[in-house]
């Protein structure tokens, strides 16, 4: 469970283009790595995969988003179900003022997973999840913007962790901190992905070939032909560069032997 | 030298100006409040506190019990911000976080110039409209009740109470939206369980800053209360008449001898008010204070 496929899709923030033709097949309990200059799309496109773009105005796809074999963009389609299998780390951590027991128990509690008072198990559960329950256990009633940054970013996982998802998505989970934290967060996303797909972003090229399975390669580049391009958009030829995936495989063999020149310019370090 | 000094003279000048208006806004607040004391200190000399603090404001018999006073602007005061809170806050999230762009747009000056009809107009429209559909719906042997007071009062707090919550969401940052989003919570659980949760504090300020300008409004509770001085202790004096301290001293005032016991008594009323006021925008200044303290506002 948690497989995600992806096909031909486009995507758009008005009338301006952000992503194209993008095809990718993400496994399940795997870690996906996407990697790529700033501004290719990454964090679009893993926005996509939980429907959170559209929370902004404007915003429109094009293609399809499979979960398991289901269109996850099909009408009809439930989106707060969406995001209770598909769950996401931020950038940052984004804890709510509260305590911890409060944040981890809010998913649980808005989707109304237990009734009968299992709630204190679940928590503590998912903070086991996460690695942290012996750091937290005598401070579940304290206010959780108190902790350390590393131990908040892995607060952030144990309340995605809490609703059960398949599929976890990171946008840029350790830009915000140092590296003995970030190693601890990779030991972490390694143990998760015995039972949950992970997709990350990360600037960092060490991160994605220390952690990750499967790695794809973004980057802006001239749409192709024949991809279906918006005939609103009235931009010049040869000005319409667009995010996309140049390559996925195994990260093995992306850092080592990749087939796009451009990737390996990048991996190398010879980009731009 | 000779060239700068002009400009040096001109800057001291302003400099001065300046400092003087800034000075004396507070040199007059302070004056008021030393003849406030002059003139209301003596009544708690003049006066027994039995007397004062007693239940029976009767100044032609020489009871000054401001006790049913303060319990009167008590129960309207509460009675508002009680129907106020709930509307203030819903309006707030609707302008915030439900209504589109273009009904903002339209909304926001609309509120604001609720807050600018004057309370004598409110009061005309609360002894006219209101007190005879107050008298109709309890049964109530008056119009001119606390309730119809409070009804009124809340219409006026609203306005502050609507900008300064409405504030308060928008300072909730995007982040807590986005996490509660991502888990799968719904914009309405979004709204009453993170964004409105991470507000409290400035909503309470909202609250305390609606009960200041509610607590001290005096023509159109006048208008509409009744105006009896009486002790608003049993079950229906929400829907009886009912006297208030700004009310009391408004209506009295033209009438006093000027040095009297009763006179004194009227200023003393006017400190109670001073201090209550006074301590009501602390708590306000004190709760926007720890959410700055809270990094609420980030």
């Amino acid at each position: 469970m948690g497989n995600i496929t992806v096909e031909h899709l486009n995507f758009y923030y008005g009338s301006k283009q952000a992503l194209s033709d993008v095809s990718i097949e993400i496994p399940e309990q795997q870690i996906t790595a996407l990697i790529g200059p700033s501004g290719c799309g990454k964090s679009t496109f893993l926005r996509c995969l939980n429907r959170m773009n559209d929370t902004i105005k404007g915003t429109r796809i094009e293609g399809r988003i499979l979960l398991d074999g289901q269109d996850i963009y099909a009408s009809g389609a439930n989106v707060v179900d969406l995001r209770r299998r598909v769950g996401m780390v931020f950038q940052r951590p984004n804890l709510f003022p509260q305590s911890v027991f409060d944040n981890v128990a809010f998913g649980p509690r808005v989707l109304g997973m237990y009734r009968n008072g299992d709630l204190a198990d679940a928590v503590e559960a998912s903070l086991r999840g996460a690695d942290l329950w012996d750091e937290v256990k005598d401070k579940l009633r304290q206010d959780a913007l108190s902790f350390s940054l590393g131990q908040q970013q892995r607060l952030c996982i144990a309340r995605v962790i809490a609703v059960k998802p398949q599929v976890i998505l990171m946008d840029e989970p350790c830009s915000a901190l140092d590296p003995i934290t970030t190693l601890k967060i990779e030991d972490l996303m390694r143990e998760l992905a015995h039972d949950y797909t992970i997709v990350i972003v990360t600037h960092n090229m060490q991160q994605a070939a220390r952690v990750s399975d499967i790695t794809a390669m973004m980057m802006l580049a001239d749409a192709p032909v024949d991809a279906p391009v918006d005939a609103s958009v009235d931009a010049p030829a040869g000005h319409l560069k667009t995010g996309t995936i140049i390559e996925v495989g195994e990260t093995k063999r992306i850092f080592t032997r990749p087939t796009d020149q451009r990737t390996e310019d990048y991996v190398t370090g010879r980009y731009g | 030298m000779s060239k700068t000094t002009p400009t040096c003279w001109t800057e001291f000048a302003v400099e001065a100006l300046v400092r003087v208006a800034g000075f004396s806004a507070i040199g007059f607040v302070l004056l008021i409040f030393l003849f406030l004391l002059r003139e209301g200190v003596p009544a708690f000399f003049e006066i027994a506190p039995g007397n004062l603090f007693g239940t029976r404001w009767y100044p032609t018999f020489d009871l000054f019990g401001t006790l049913p006073l303060i319990l009167g602007s008590a129960l309207i005061t509460v009675t508002a911000i009680v129907i106020a809170l709930p509307l203030g806050v819903a309006t707030a999230v609707f302008v915030r976080e439900v209504a589109p762009g273009w009904a903002r747009e339209i909304l926001k000056p609309m509120i604001e110039v609720l807050a600018g009809i004057p309370s004598v107009v409110l009061g005309f429209f609360g002894m006219t409209l209101i007190a005879p559909l107050v008298r109709q719906v309890f049964g109530a042997p008056t119009g001119l009740t606390a309730f119809t007071g409070a009804l009124i009062l809340a219409y006026m707090a609203l306005p502050t109470l609507i900008s300064v919550a409405e504030d308060a969401l928008d300072a909730v940052p995007r982040s807590y939206r986005d996490a509660a989003l991502a888990m799968g919570a719904t914009s309405w659980q979004t709204i009453w369980r993170v964004v409105a949760p991470a507000a409290r504090s400035g909503i309470v300020t909202a609250v305390m800053l609606g009960m200041g300008r509610a607590i001290g409004e005096t023509m159109a509770v006048m208008m509409v209360t009744g105006n009896a001085a009486r002790m608003p202790v049993s079950l229906d004096s929400l829907f009886r008449p009912v006297r208030t301290m700004t009310a009391t001293i408004a209506a009295e005032m033209g009438e006093v001898a000027a040095g009297s016991t009763h006179y004194h008594a009227l200023f003393g009323i006017g400190i109670i008010l001073f201090v209550l006021t006074f301590v009501i925008n602390l708590t306000a200044a004190s709760a926007l204070f720890q959410k700055r303290r809270r990094g609420g506002l980030r």
